[in-house]
């Protein structure tokens, strides 16, 4: 199988990961916080690693300020129901993933008032038209920092310095960057950061978390047991236990951990310009298939590691299909749960095939993908005569 | 009644969390204090079920643990008859 997916869940992983999970089960076998016996500390140890890992990795400090959840899209729901209430104002992007334009769409429902900004191709986040959306009741700012359609990069730097200027909060939806583009909190005007731990972080599924800077206060999503307070009915208010009720996935997160010192190992920069390589080998070889439309810049470099593409009117659903029936070729096709982003590049219809090779991927196994995408393409184009 | 490692490092640091906890058990570490994590005693409920103690001649090491932003509830000196506040 040639696996080319990454953006959805990245595969393989460090052996590393695997090991950690594996030691975590084998030898840490308690739940942390609750009980303060050997096996219980083993555990709490292990995801406070993680939880200091992660802060070396994004520019910040503070590890009771990261909070543990399932994936990137539970971190957003935190951030975004634990923010808003009904009056409060928050502007958006036009090319945002459902993980975003879902949860918007409930609080819009409850009274929130949601500004998404028009974009077009190549202008993906109108700056001039975003300065000019915010009103008095601004609370927040949100959006995906990288698009998971077309790998589209948006320019955060200056969304969050105009966010801040405003008097509001910026809230950067990391899915398709955290562990491939460096974001660094402490240079950046990004208030509240979600992050998957299964993609570019290279844990397992089921990790994920919300780091968020000192001065914010999010109201929980989720209620229950901590392990602290126990005696008390309400819930406590002190980080990171006010907002990671119930367990923890313990053995994840040291694999999530483990993946995120892998990185550090080996070089967030060395991962990005491989796996760009990788794209650019891909975004030329497609070029020159006739039939084939590519999506997005043409720069490769000012996008995360993705190449979106149809082969003529072919639905990209079909088109998948026969690439994996001819050479076991993984990638992703359809929608990509992000209506808005394909309303934009008028792909609502046909979807478009994404290829997202990891630093893993080899360049043999693209030469291969680019020699069956032109047979697709080549019977496509047999099959109009 | 003293307990565990209390019996001989005799000083007691509380929390409001085990991250906390965690926090400073990573400070004593690096400052090569040895440290041991037991159930917070009965009388110093204070959030967290978990303490650390050390030796009481290292107790200046609570200002290193305070620097480094961790949380305590309370430093406490284990005696037979009681706990008493740290003076350090």
């Amino acid at each position: 199988m040639i696996y080319l997916d990454n953006a959805a869940t990245t595969w393989p992983k460090p052996k590393q990961v695997v090991e950690a999970i594996e030691e975590a089960l084998v030898t840490k076998m308690g739940n942390a916080g609750r009980g303060g016996h050997g096996a219980a500390m083993k555990m709490a140890r292990l995801i406070y690693q993680t939880r200091e890992d992660l802060c070396v990795l994004f520019g910040t400090d503070d590890p009771k300020r990261v909070v543990f959840t399932q994936n990137a899209t539970h971190a957003l729901n935190q951030a975004l129901f634990g923010l808003l209430q009904p009056g409060d104002h928050v502007i958006t992007s036009s090319i945002e993933h459902n993980a975003v334009a879902r949860p918007l769409f409930a609080l819009k429902n409850r009274g929130v008032e949601v500004s998404e900004i028009p974009g077009t191709l190549g202008g993906e986040f109108d700056l001039e038209a975003y300065d000019k959306a915010f009103q008095p009741n601004t609370k927040l700012v949100v959006t995906l920092h990288a698009s998971n359609v077309t790998g589209t990069l948006l320019p955060i730097r200056e969304t969050g310095q105009i966010a801040h200027e405003h008097g509001a909060l910026y809230l950067l939806d990391a899915a398709q960057t955290a562990g491939v583009f460096s974001i660094d909190l402490g240079r950046l005007d990004v208030d509240l950061l979600a992050f998957p731990g299964h993609k570019g972080l290279l844990g397992p599924q089921g990790t994920g978390g919300l780091i968020f800077k000192p001065g914010i206060h999010l109201e929980p999503l989720i209620y229950g047991g901590t392990g602290s307070l126990s005696e008390e009915d309400r819930q406590p208010d002190f980080l990171p236990d006010a907002l990671e009720s119930g367990t923890l996935n313990g053995p994840g997160i040291a694999g999530l951990g483990a993946g995120v010192r892998y990185i550090l190992d080996q070089g967030i920069d060395r991962i990005r310009v491989r796996e760009q390589e990788l794209c650019r080998k891909l975004w030329n070889g497609l070029r020159e298939i006739p039939e084939v439309k590519l999506y997005g810049s043409d720069m490769v470099e000012r996008r995360s590691p993705i190449v979106a593409f149809n082969i003529g009117e072919l639905d990209s659903v079909e088109t998948a299909f026969a690439l994996e029936e001819e050479a076991e070729i993984v990638a992703r096709a359809g929608l990509h749960c992000a209506a808005h982003a394909h309303r934009m590049l008028g792909t609502l219809s046909q979807g478009v095939v994404r290829f997202s090779p990891s630093h893993f991927t080899s360049e043999e196994e693209l030469e291969t993908v680019l020699q069956v995408v032109r047979k697709v393409a080549s019977e496509y184009s047999t099959s109009l005569v | 009644m003293l307990y565990g490692k209390l019996k001989e490092y005799r000083a007691v640091i509380t929390f409001p969390s085990l991250t906390e906890a965690l926090g400073a058990e990573k400070v004593l570490t690096r400052f090569d204090c040895p440290f041991a994590s037991i159930p917070t005693p009965r009388s110093l409920r204070s959030g967290c079920n978990t303490s650390l103690c050390f030796p009481l001649e290292r107790k200046e090491i609570v200002d290193e643990v305070i620097d480094d932003g961790v949380v305590l509830t309370g430093a406490y000196e284990a005696r037979e008859d009681g706990f008493f506040s740290l003076v350090w």
